[in-house]
């Protein structure tokens, strides 16, 4: 695949190509007329030296003539950077004055100057004017003056370098100001970039389009039409789940029942052992059920945020901690309350909170010390906490980062159980914004903490 | 005299396994499969204690409840339902059911239940209940083992009472403070430790055990003879 194209050089690329031609074409023309008006005042001096020496010649004895003393014709001549010619040529007499090899032009017009330029020699061009005198002892007396072009070329490159400076700098400055203007325009959709980097996925709320200029909303429209059908999508999916776990649960009760009423009449102690087998397997699948509900309940929609509501953990933690209490007992595990008299409160849904610590107890009781120490705590502070702790082994440094996995359990852990408890804990706290930290207590075991985010300043804390 | 139950399940296999397990725990049950027919036979007979299903064909286990409430029966309803949405708990219970079990349930975990509920249910009719050789008269205000009155204070009957109709639950503090004071008034913790040590000596010999539950409270549980 190629690079992507990029928005920046595509526009920076299609302003700045017509920009160019225009400042070469102007560069052109006014490089042109520069040369233009150069060459005419160059002109102008020629003509008024060509003058001046036409006013020399005089009629001496009946016949033009020109007295051009040497200082004079040094004078003619002095320049620089040019080679200066001229001549005063009789149609009759010949060559008065002068360079001879200046051949003499033959005229179009009787009264008008006649401008010539021709080639001097590899390098320099000959640029010249000629002037026509009549009547003179009735002869005709031709005055011509010439300078090669050096100085019309130096000229001419000042000239260029003149229009071309300011119009490359103009050229450049228009390129940093492009470029400025398209970074300013594309800033709104850097920030949608990081209002969708930052969101988490369980966000499907629209982007906030407040802000974006016109031709951007189609886009965010677009996505934000399409959050909405994801939300959609996932409220339904969700609800299937809940309704097929829904269905399970009564064939499922049925099931239970049987079984457990059978088991009690059994008389036959291999009957038994099958029953009992099919008790755990039936108690396994209410087990299972009852998480894939949890789970679908647990995922981000519009559904789940619903639901939310303020609650008591305080209250919650004790109401959950009590109903365990007789399981506890039967397993000979001392399971304790930790935790103040005054309400802690958090927005969330209650029954996901209390599934929470369901799954936290069961898997304290599952994999702490078989009479070992539970206990279930609460904090309160800016950000209240629920946590569990046992006595048990903990978890292996190797295996922290895997226990939230889905499915996954702790090679060498005799208990029974899905591996799900700790992913829909996962699950349901991602679902508070609240996040689990597992920690080892100072006289070992584990302790999951569930930190709960500090609650909303829109949200008064009553 | 035979408790009877009252079944409201339309789930056939359920209902069956159920009315058998509880036939063999020593009960009476009629067990019928709609709301309208659930109407009718409370019309005619009295029952201790009713199962109700919520979702019914004709008739919702709700609607039967306001029904029943509305005639102002006192008899004790334990909802049994396959949803266990919040709103479903706090509506049944405010129409006036007295307990609420999400199916799955273990057999074991719904005879408790009834039994519990049956026993507040008794008392407050001012017949006797039992708990682990312990024999609660609450008109005449005695608690009776092996055939003797024990010698107990008002806060000292208060709360045995109270452990007794939540036999096999969890009894807060908070829970027993109010229920042994007068309003505006407050138990302090160590008040309530000293005793529950007293009563815990006085009903000692019984195959009762009054547990301490670490910041839970106490706890009041038959110990089985085996």
């Amino acid at each position: 695949m190629s690079a992507p194209r990029s928005l920046r050089s595509d526009l920076l690329a299609e302003m700045l190509l017509p920009m160019l031609v225009v400042v070469l074409l102007s560069g052109y023309l006014s490089y042109h007329i520069g040369v233009r008006f150069a060459r005419q005042s160059y002109d102008r001096s020629l003509y008024e030296t060509a003058r001046s020496l036409a006013q020399q010649v005089r009629v001496v004895d009946g016949r033009a003539r020109i007295a051009l003393p040497h200082a004079a014709e040094e004078m003619l001549r002095a320049d620089e950077t040019d080679i200066v010619q001229f001549q005063v040529y009789s149609r009759r007499h010949g060559l008065l004055a002068g360079d001879a090899d200046l051949p003499v032009p033959d005229f179009e017009s009787e009264d008008k100057p006649l401008y010539f330029s021709r080639d001097f020699d590899d390098e320099a061009t000959l640029y010249g004017v000629a002037l026509q005198l009549r009547d003179i002892a009735e002869d005709i007396v031709v005055v011509q003056v010439a300078e090669t072009d050096r100085k019309r070329k130096a000229l001419a490159q000042d000239v260029m370098a003149a229009v071309l400076l300011p119009q490359t700098l103009l050229l450049l400055l228009a390129a940093l100001a492009v470029r400025g203007g398209i970074r300013t325009g594309l800033k709104p959709l850097a920030r949608l970039e990081e209002a969708l980097h930052a969101r988490s996925q369980a966000d499907l709320s629209p982007l906030p389009d407040d802000d974006v200029p016109a031709e951007v909303r189609p886009l965010t429209d677009a996505v934000n039409a399409l959050l909405l059908r994801l939300d959609a999508a996932l409220g339904v999916q969700q609800r299937f789940v809940a309704d097929a776990a829904h269905q399970l649960r009564t064939p499922l009760a049925a099931l239970k029942v049987q079984i457990e009423h059978t088991l009690r009449k059994s008389q036959s102690l291999q009957d038994g052992e099958a029953l009992e087998h099919m008790r755990r397997s039936v108690e396994r699948l209410v087990r299972l059920t009852n998480q894939l509900l949890t789970l679908a309940r647990a995922e981000p929609g519009a559904e789940s945020r619903n639901r939310f509501a303020p609650v008591d953990l305080r209250a919650l933690a004790f109401e959950t901690g009590s109903a365990c209490v007789p399981r506890a007992l039967e397993q000979g595990a001392d399971l304790g309350f930790a935790g103040g008299e005054a309400p802690v409160r958090v927005m969330g849904d209650a029954l996901l909170l209390g599934e929470l610590l369901r799954n936290l107890l069961d898997n304290a009781l599952a994999h702490g010390r078989r009479d070992g120490r539970i206990t279930l705590g609460v904090e309160e502070g800016e950000r209240p906490a629920l946590y569990v702790e046992d006595d048990g082994p903990g978890i292996p440094e190797a295996e922290r980062a895997r226990v939230f996995a889905r499915f996954h359990r702790v090679p060498g852990t005799g208990a029974a159980g899905s591996g799900l408890g700790l992913a829909i804990v996962q699950e349901i706290a991602r679902a508070h914004g609240a996040e689990v930290i597992l920690e080892t207590p100072s006289g070992g075991g584990a302790r999951f903490r569930v930190r709960f985010p500090a609650a909303a300043p829109s949200t008064p804390a009553r | 005299m035979t408790t009877h139950l009252l079944l409201v399940e339309d789930d056939v296999d359920l209902a069956e396994g159920l009315a058998a397990s509880l036939r063999q725990s020593g009960y009476a049950v009629d067990w019928v499969v709609s709301g309208t027919e659930a109407e009718r036979i409370l019309q005619a007979s009295e029952f201790d204690l009713i199962l109700l299903d919520l979702n019914l064909p004709g008739k919702s286990g709700l609607e039967v409840l306001r029904g029943l409430r509305g005639r102002k029966t006192p008899v004790p309803v334990l909802i049994l339902s396959a949803r266990d949405e919040t709103d479903d708990r706090v509506r049944g219970l405010d129409l006036g059911a007295d307990d609420y079990l999400t199916k799955p349930f273990d057999l074991a975990e719904l005879e408790a239940r009834v039994r519990a509920l049956l026993r507040r249910s008794l008392a407050s009719e001012g017949q006797q209940v039992e708990v682990g050789g312990l024999l609660l008269d609450a008109a005449a205000r005695c608690i009776s083992a092996h055939g003797r009155a024990l010698d107990l204070t008002a806060r000292e009957f208060g709360l045995i009472e109270l452990l007794m109709l939540r036999a096999g639950q969890v009894v807060s503090k908070a829970q027993i403070s109010e229920r042994l004071c007068v309003q505006g008034e407050e138990m302090s913790d160590g008040a309530i430790e000293t005793l529950v040590h007293r009563v815990r000596r006085k009903i000692e010999g019984c195959p009762v055990a009054l547990r301490t539950l670490r910041g839970f409270g106490y706890i009041l549980e038959n110990v089985r003879s085996a």
